[in-house]
């Protein structure tokens, strides 16, 4: 800023308008649309933009590229505000100015600047001088100038740019010329254009076809043809660039006579298929014939472009002949015939498809079943129902995905009709369709069928027809069926349809009360899955209910109660599942408890990582048998902890829990090992040592070479922040201290996430991110002596760093990260090293990374990094 | 109308299907409709124009492929093009018994790797303001195209691309490699299946656009040619900032070669906004430059009444609907309420077309002639949005704009702007 203030003050001392400097800036202000625009006569107006540019001129030939860059930014503002709809007077008087600033008098530098700015605004008053121009000696102004003239819309300028087109010497003017003309659109220079085929420079006639393929005319394609007739390489792919395009500009019969011409079998193949394009838009019913007998062509790419172009025409029938190339078509060709008869939509094309559904190429099965949902109608829906029951695997689920997708007016209510009158297993299927279709008016129906139908499959249909289109009012309706049900229904049957129903209901009494009505009320087949159901509630009610089932005599209700409390739906039944655990003898009860109390802990809320491994090291002590140690195990290993890392390699010798020990170490070690490189690696060193299990030794390898990858990139950090200040951007921020750096002030650490492989650490993957803020990183580095340690520093943006309460280093700057961008050499004392730096963010992007190294660039030896 | 929407409607019933229906490894030529030819050693040949930070990771991704041959690499430093054609070399080398390995050339006109017929794919990824210039010149000459995003520098340009990509059926595959990343395809078939209800706003965060801007004059180096790397644009004294790759600086930043960026960061996330809404092929009808409306933002306002709204956090993305929101940026995906970003998609919901690797896509399509992820329509609708804000940005008034003619209403200097003219000799 004050180098510019010196400037300006010198400037406006030298032309003498010293005393209206101040003014001058504020109308640089307006005309540059930062303050408001005051009203003024011609006269005024005039004045103004004349003591504006006077003011900027000698800026913009500056030598002095800052000084320049100023100027020319500020004129930029002013022509681009001036050009603005109804400133005529403005446009004008600017384009008058810019004019005299351009002229030979002046410097080249604010020439061509003024140039630019006629370019982008300028009026027709300008053209005269840019004509003039044009013979310049300097080839950069009459580069400025013709593209100025090629820009400005006013007929004038086209006028020129045919009248020199027609004087030019060089092949640089003829080039520029002409393709400024056809840029324009400029038929009227299409003669004059047509002159230069001929001439001798090679570049010259490229331009000239060009230019004309941008200016399409009938003449001009005849020329093309013939001239085509004899040109190779680059002026043949002009010549036939330059037909096609043509033909796509005149369009009629013209346009078809040069795609037949190019369509020709001795074009090379994408000259053909652009042809066999333009034909099928130009050539009415002879196209369809060329068409139909391009898609029998021995050449993949025509028939596939036939095939596509006749979709795109979508005529009648023409399914029928797709279907017919689909027995000699393979792989992706088959594909594509089956995306045509897709995008045609003829809802006839389904029944010649359910030939495919047979084929031994299972995905063409799945394939034409996508087709067959996506065109078909009621037509086939029997049909399609049969398969559902017919096939299995992949092509089932096809089957069923196509009649979720059929499309058709009433299309659910003639599924539930043709429901109603089904056997059983399809009527079943079309009962799930229903549901997959989301057809919830017709859930009572549904109900009401399953009801009077007895049969197991219909009723597990129906269970599911509750749960995907039920809301709460559903609810009493799937108690009374279950409790009412004389079929033995297993849970994994009934209770995803519970538990769909109550993710509708936010109120805990709501769900239990139906059921707990339905429990005195139900049979022996329903009362213990209602119990069980009880255990997704989550009401007072209902866990009094459990307690006294487990407490109970019956057996059903007990077993069934402990199973309901593995599924309660916060970690309140933890101790009485644990009670449980202690208690039961081996058997399904126990398992239902032991797999329960797991769950409970996992949905504990509130508790930090060290908590829950104290709960999963109790488990642990209560498990009696292999699979629930090896449960346990993957409880203490779902913390994510160094303890619990150590207490899983324990158990690594173990002849029972020895393969899954080991299993979950290498998952515990890979999570945290570059923030616990030295415990991890010892912990895959151990699995190493003992593991026989070729998988788990390749990831325990792949674990120990990721914490020795960039060994001396610090991978180890707690990060705190996100800081921020009202009204502060990043580079503001960055002198700005917070929490981390003040003496006396505590601060909140997280452990960082994992870095990049490059070492980074990404602070926008955290729960930091946003713009204009600051986050602390620290680690902790060992040097096995003093010594002098080249840093290599890495940040986006800003980044001061402390080492041992020392600042060492800072820059307050934006940039992208790259590793080791700052290079700071600082003194390392022997033993652990605190290393803390501040990173700001002023927008997107935001990571740092440091990398230690001896100054000569050879590694550290013994260097560990550890998490603070 | 909407083509980009067709293709992808015709992919959709290949969903987790890819795999099974692979063709062949090994490809003929002949079967590929690459021209009739035969690929030496039967594999997709390949060169890469333009090497720097992103065009020598793509030779990289390119030259892992089992099924691609990279038989040239172009770039206007001497350096740069010698030290990647030794990378692909010794590459190769190690594949052979012999431990040698000669086969990469080396150009620095792409003129020439454009006239060879052996090649059959390039990728591209020089300044910006060369990418429709190269890709437009390589389509015409039969070659498939990977080319780095933001697709082009102006408007016209890049619906140039798309027609000449129609004209001859050439796959062109845009580098707005979000398209093929998992919470970016989730976050956009949520939100197209109405997961949120329907969305009122997107919030996007991209940064700002490029400005004229001027550097000290300093000696070319040795092996530079200088006048190539401007090409089209606009003659300027060489500096090594101008032509630098660095994202703090450098030629992204600079108007002559590039959007900024808006576009740089736009092609990606203005990308993802208009997957998400289902504007590709289509785009805003109003753009109001910052400091113009109420929240001062630059903000896009579509027919349908929704607006996308350019401001900071660096969350990538976020769409906001009547029923919830989707957030989604590289690494992250949030939904709220958390049941709607769920991502077990019912029979009545279509996912959009997935891609796991945008390269891999890029060849899988090569072969089948299908349009990939980012076909260049989605590329050129993308970029559109972003040159859009741009010319908003520089021209500080609010625009008009016909999605449909791809034209500005009632604004003759912005119309200006829809394209530039190139420096002589140079033409699309």
């Amino acid at each position: 800023m004050k180098k510019r203030f010196i400037v300006s003050g010198l400037l406006a001392l030298a032309l003498g308008v010293s005393v209206r400097a101040a003014g001058v800036e504020d109308l640089l202000k307006e005309f540059r649309g930062l303050s408001t625009e005051q009203e003024r006569s011609a006269s005024e107006l005039q004045s103004a933009l004349t003591q504006v540019m006077e003011h900027l001129a000698p800026g913009l030939g500056s030598e002095d590229f800052q000084v320049r860059e100023q100027a020319q930014g500020a004129l930029q503002d002013v022509a681009l505000r001036a050009g603005r709809p109804g400133a005529d007077e403005e446009q004008s008087v600017l384009t008058d100015l810019l004019v005299a600033y351009s002229a030979t008098d002046q410097p080249s530098l604010t020439r061509v600047w003024c140039i630019r700015m006629l370019e982008q605004m300028g009026g027709v008053a300008a053209v005269d001088a840019l004509d003039g121009y044009l013979d310049d000696e300097s080839d950069e102004i009459q580069d400025s100038a013709r593209r100025a003239l090629q820009r400005m819309p006013a007929a004038e300028a086209a006028d020129v740019l045919r009248k020199r087109l027609n004087s030019a010497q060089t092949s640089e003017q003829k080039i520029g010329f002409m393709t400024a003309l056809a840029w324009r659109g400029d038929r009227e220079a299409i003669g004059e254009i047509q002159r230069f085929l001929k001439d001798s420079d090679d570049q010259v006639v490229l331009a000239a076809i060009n230019s004309l393929a941008k200016l399409p005319d009938a003449r001009a394609v005849r020329t093309l043809i013939d001239m085509r007739a004899g040109a190779e390489g680059d002026i043949k792919v002009a010549l036939t660039e330059a037909l096609l395009t043509s033909a796509e500009g005149l369009k009629g019969p013209t346009a078809a006579a040069v795609y037949r011409q190019l369509y020709s079998r001795d074009e090379a193949q994408a000259v053909r298929v652009a042809a066999l394009v333009g034909l099928s838009r130009e050539a009415g019913e002879r196209a369809l014939q060329v068409l139909r007998e391009a898609v029998q062509s021995e050449d993949y790419l025509i028939r596939t472009t036939a095939v596509r172009l006749l979709a795109e025409l979508g005529r009648p029938e023409t399914s029928r002949l797709f279907t017919g190339l689909l027995g000699r078509a393979a792989g992706e060709e088959r594909l594509q015939i089956l995306r045509a008869i897709e995008d045609l939509g003829e809802p006839g094309a389904a029944f010649w498809l359910f030939d495919l559904v047979d084929d031994e190429d299972q995905e063409t099965a799945i394939a034409a079943l996508s087709v067959i949902g996506t065109v078909g109608d009621a037509s086939i829906l029997g049909r399609l129902a049969e398969l559902t029951v017919a096939k299995d695997g992949a092509v089932r689920e096809a089957a069923r995905t196509a009649m979720a997708r059929l499309k058709g007016d009433e299309m659910n209510a003639q599924i539930l009709r043709a429901a109603q009158r089904s056997r059983d297993g399809v009527r079943a299927e079309l009962i799930r369709t229903l549901s997959r279709r989301g057809a919830d008016e017709t859930l009572d129906q549904v109900m009401a069928m399953v009801e009077r139908d007895r049969n197991p499959e219909v009723q597990r249909a129906g269970m599911e027809a509750i749960a995907g289109m039920g809301g709460p009012e559903a609810l009493q309706k799937l108690v009374t069926m279950v409790a009412a049900s004389s079929i033995k229904m297993s849970p994994e049957e009934v209770m995803p349809a519970f538990s769909a129903l109550f993710s509708k209901m936010p109120e805990a009494n709501a769900k239990a009360e139906p059921v707990l009505a339905g429990i005195a009320k139900a049979g022996q087949h329903g009362k213990p899955l209602l119990m069980q159901a009880l255990g997704m509630t989550g009401s007072d009610a209902a866990l009094t209910a459990l307690r006294g089932a487990v407490a109970g005599a019956d057996r059903d209700l007990r077993s069934a109660a402990i199973a309901g409390m593995g599924l309660w739906p916060d970690a309140r039944v933890a101790k009485d599942l644990r009670d449980l655990v202690a208690a039961l003898p081996a058997g399904a009860d126990r398992v239902a408890a032991f797999d329960g109390l797991l769950s409970a802990i996992g949905r504990a809320e509130g508790l930090e990582k060290d908590q829950l491994l104290v709960l999963y090291r109790e488990v642990m002590g209560l498990a009696k048998s292999e699979s629930e140690q090896a449960a346990a195990l993957r409880g203490i290993a779902s913390t994510g902890t160094v303890d619990g890392l150590v207490e899983i390699v324990k158990f690594l010798k173990d002849p029972q829990l020895g393969a899954a020990a080991a299993a979950s170490a290498v998952e515990v070690a890979g999570a945290i090992g570059s923030a616990y490189p030295e415990q991890a690696d010892a912990a895959m060193q151990a699995v190493l040592s003992v593991s026989e299990d070729d998988a788990v030794r390749t990831k325990a390898s792949d674990v120990v070479s990721m914490i020795h990858r960039n060994a001396d990139m610090v991978r180890a950090w707690r990060v705190s922040g996100p800081y921020m200040a009202e009204g502060k951007n990043g580079t503001q921020l960055f002198d700005v201290p917070f929490a981390p750096e003040l003496d006396g002030h505590s601060a909140q650490w997280e452990v960082g996430r994992q870095p990049d492989d490059d070492g980074k650490i990404n602070l926008n993957g955290m729960d930091l991110a946003g713009d204009n803020r600051v986050a602390y990183i620290w680690s902790q580095v060992f040097v096995p002596a003093a010594m002098e340690v080249a840093m290599g520093v890495g940040s986006d943006d800003g980044v001061k760093f402390w080492l041992n309460g020392v600042l060492v280093h800072q820059n307050n700057v934006s940039r992208g990260h790259g590793v080791g961008q700052d290079k700071v050499t600082a003194d390392f004392k022997e033993g652990w090293n605190d290393l803390l730096l501040k990173v700001t963010n002023s927008g997107s992007d935001w990571a740092a990374s440091v990398r230690l190294r001896k100054p000569d660039g050879t590694m550290i030896e013994g260097m560990r990094v550890r998490m603070p | 109308m909407n083509n980009a929407s067709g293709s992808i409607s015709r992919r959709r019933f290949l969903k987790g299907m890819s795999g099974a229906i692979a063709m062949p490894f090994i490809i003929p030529g002949s079967a590929l409709g690459l021209n009739g030819r035969p690929s030496p050693s039967n594999r997709l040949t390949m060169a890469g124009i333009g090497l720097g930070n992103m065009g020598s990771g793509d030779l990289r991704t390119f030259l892992s492929g089992k099924d691609v041959q990279v038989v040239a690499v172009c770039d206007v430093r001497k350096g740069v093009r010698d030290s990647q054609g030794d990378h692909v070399e010794n590459h190769y080398a190690q594949q052979q018994e012999s431990g040698t390995y000669k086969g990469c050339d080396r150009y620095s006109d792409f003129r020439e790797v454009l006239a060879r017929d052996d090649i059959d794919a390039v990728h591209v990824a020089t300044p910006d303001h060369w990418h429709a210039i190269i890709a437009n010149w390589a389509m015409k000459r039969g070659k498939d195209v990977y080319c780095q995003k933001p697709l082009t520098l102006t408007i016209r340009e890049a619906w140039t691309l798309v027609e000449t990509a129609r004209r001859y059926g050439r796959v062109l595959q845009t580098g707005s490699q979000q398209r093929s990343s998992h919470e970016f395809w989730l976050a956009c078939s949520l939100v197209r299946n109405g997961r949120i209800g329907e969305v009122k706003q997107v919030n996007v965060n991209v940064g700002g656009p490029s400005f004229p801007k001027l550097f000290a004059e300093e000696p070319i180096p040795e092996g530079f040619d200088w006048d190539m790397w401007l090409g089209p644009a606009p003659k300027m004294p060489y500096n090594a900032e101008r032509c630098s790759g660095s994202y703090s600086g450098g030629w992204r930043l600079v108007r002559d070669y590039s959007g900024g960026m808006m576009t740089d960061w736009g092609a990606h996330h203005f990308d993802i906004t208009q997957w998400g809404l289902g504007m590709d092929g289509s785009g805003p009808v109003k753009i109001e430059p910052p400091n113009i409306n109420e929240d001062g933002l630059l903000t896009y306002t579509y027919e349908n009444g929704t607006k996308v709204v350019h401001q900071g956090g660096g969350n990538g993305v976020l769409f906001i609907g009547t029923e919830g929101e989707i957030e989604v940026n590289r690494g992250h995906f949030r939904a709220d309420p958390v049941s709607v970003g769920d991502e077990n998609f019912a029979a009545s919901e279509t996912p959009l077309y997935r891609s796991d690797n945008h390269y891999r896509d890029f060849l899988e399509c090569v072969k089948s002639r299908q349009r990939p992820i980012c076909d260049v329509e989605v590329g050129a609708s993308s970029v559109t949005m972003c040159h859009l804000g741009n010319i908003a940005w520089w021209l500080g008034r609010t625009l008009q704009w016909d999605p449909n003619t791809r034209q500005m209403v009632g604004d003759e200097e912005a119309s200006r702007w829809v394209d530039r003219p190139k420096r002589a000799p140079w033409y699309l």
